[in-house]
């Protein structure tokens, strides 16, 4: 791998989009059960 | 007394004060082992969140970003994958029977005393190379904040961690835990802003840092497959480990295990995040340091002023603290509770069980110090040490306790193969295999393949035993 997906750009700021995106994917799947 | 000395004597009257506060709490076996199965979201995930984050955040992450640079960083996504893996799928299988270890279910599950007996032996070792492990780390900032010398910090930590978990069990590390996750979250948080401006700014540390070591943002950096299966050993070891699954049985019921769990990963992934972003302005500021794992002391002690250093050095001794508490919660009921009353002496009255309770905590928690004074363990990098573990309770538990709750054609023989081979698989490949490899992957496949191809070709299970996990009308059973 390398080319735009090395460099902070991606690599540094790219994790931190990608850790919230999980984390908010997880409390809306909380939230889908319990209205279920 | 200095400011740092001032700090911890405080930490640690607190963590104490909890502790015998807790003892009222604890009236009988339920309460010593799972806090008697009613924690709330707040206390359930606190103390997952706390377990989860050990000396391995916070001084072993710290040193492998070091040495290795930030594509280590992406393996952190695998722990929340993980946990919602197990709120989604596993919890709402595995909490239909609460018992009180995980051993306890095996015996359950797979409706044999053996495999009770092979899965309390594994867990036990392992903790053990756990636990060492964290003492070292804890030797390390007791050296740092005391001045006394590594090994009798290392001891003095195992007194204070005995001393509330042998009193108040279950209870006392859940409230204990709670507090050393706000010390966690305090020395993180407040720490950021400092280094960060130590450094002149989040825009400079990125420039500065991509100056002082050009490949920290390449992927190149760290080989391909090895960032694969260490991301692997996360995810499988955040799904199986023992002290993590025990918190299932101690909250009080799905929709709490959802929510703890949302919290619990919320805490675990900022906390990260926050380490690694240290770990950054570590390069920066200290770029020759001889090892990895003395990045984040160097941060907390020279670059912080004392009372907040004293914050992050005490930051570091609760991540540690509340883990090895936990694991001396596992690893104690799996020597009084699943060989000692189980197997060895099952007449024991209920009246001395609680002591033999205490006495088993006593015993592991003395033996890794005992075998670090001796010289046996020392001198690896923390974070391998704790890959290591997680690639052992990976590769022997995550099989049959996951594959046990969704294939009822699982049988105790397919069980006993899995984690007798996942356990060998997973120390030789750690001998004698490419390093490129984490041991998981070999020692998970191995175990994998065991566990079905011997279930296939031995008698299938009971009907008893199989039908807890394979109805769908909640839990059907209370601790035994």
């Amino acid at each position: 791998m390398n080319g735009a997906l090395n460099g902070p750009g991606f690599m540094f700021w790219g994790l931190f989009v990608c850790c919230g995106a999980l984390l908010l994917a997880y409390l809306a799947w909380m939230i889908w059960t319990e209205r279920r | 007394m200095s400011t740092p000395v001032a700090v911890f004597v405080g930490y640690f009257l607190v963590v104490f004060a909890i502790g015998w506060l807790s003892l009222r709490r604890t009236k009988d076996e339920s309460d010593y082992w799972i806090a008697g199965g009613k924690l709330g979201w707040f206390t359930g995930g606190a103390t997952l969140a706390a377990t989860h984050t050990s000396a391995g955040t916070f001084v072993g992450v710290i040193g492998v970003m070091y040495t290795a640079g930030w594509s280590f960083g992406w393996v952190l996504l695998s722990i929340p994958a993980a946990y919602w893996f197990v709120a989604a799928v596993l919890a709402p299988r595995f909490t239909r029977v609460r018992q009180l270890t995980l051993p306890a279910f095996m015996e359950a599950r797979y409706y044999s005393k053996g495999v009770r007996g092979i899965a309390a032996v594994i867990v036990l070792i392992a903790t053990v190379v756990y636990i060492q492990a964290q003492i070292v780390a804890g030797g390390l900032v007791a050296n740092i904040v005391f001045g006394i010398p590594t090994q009798w910090g290392m001891v003095a930590f195992t007194v204070i961690l005995l001393a509330y978990t042998v009193v108040g069990g279950m209870v006392a590390v859940v409230y204990t835990d709670a507090f050393q996750l706000v010390i966690m979250v305090l020395g993180a948080v407040l720490s950021l802003p400092l280094a960060i401006r130590q450094v002149d700014g989040f825009a400079s540390l990125l420039y500065l840092v991509e100056s002082a070591k050009p490949t920290v943002f390449q992927w190149g950096s760290m080989p391909g497959s090895l960032l694969f299966t260490m991301g692997l050993a996360f995810f499988l070891g955040s799904i199986s480990t023992p002290e993590k699954l025990i918190r299932l049985y101690a909250m009080k019921d799905l929709p709490t295990i959802r929510r703890g769990i949302l919290f619990a990963t919320t805490a675990v992934t900022v906390l990260n995040l926050i380490v690694m972003v240290l770990a950054l302005s570590a390069i920066v500021l200290f770029p020759v340091l001889p090892t990895g794992d003395l990045a984040m002391p160097m941060v907390a002690t020279a670059v912080l002023p004392p009372a907040l250093g004293a914050m992050m050095l005490a930051a570091i001794t609760a991540a540690m603290m509340s883990t090895v508490d936990s694991l001396l919660i596992v690893a104690g009921s799996a020597l009084s509770v699943d060989l000692y009353q189980n197997l060895i002496h099952p007449e024991v009255t209920l009246a001395r069980r609680m002591w033999v309770d205490r006495l088993g905590i006593l015993v592991v928690g003395s033996v890794p110090v005992v075998l670090l004074l001796s010289g046996v363990g020392q001198g690896e990098l923390v974070q391998f040490i704790v890959l290591l573990f997680t690639a052992l309770m990976a590769a022997s538990f995550v099989v049959p306790v996951v594959g046990g709750v969704l294939w009822r054609r699982a049988t105790r023989e397919g069980a006993a193969s899995a984690m007798v081979g996942g356990v060998t698989t997973t120390f030789l490949w750690k001998a004698f295999g490419p390093g490129s490899i984490d041991p998981v992957l070999p020692g998970f496949l191995v175990s994998l393949f065991l566990w079905w191809s011997v279930s296939l070709v031995t008698p299938p299970p009971p009907h008893d035993a199989v039908a807890p996990y394979f109805v769908r009308d909640g839990r059907t059973g209370e601790a035994t």
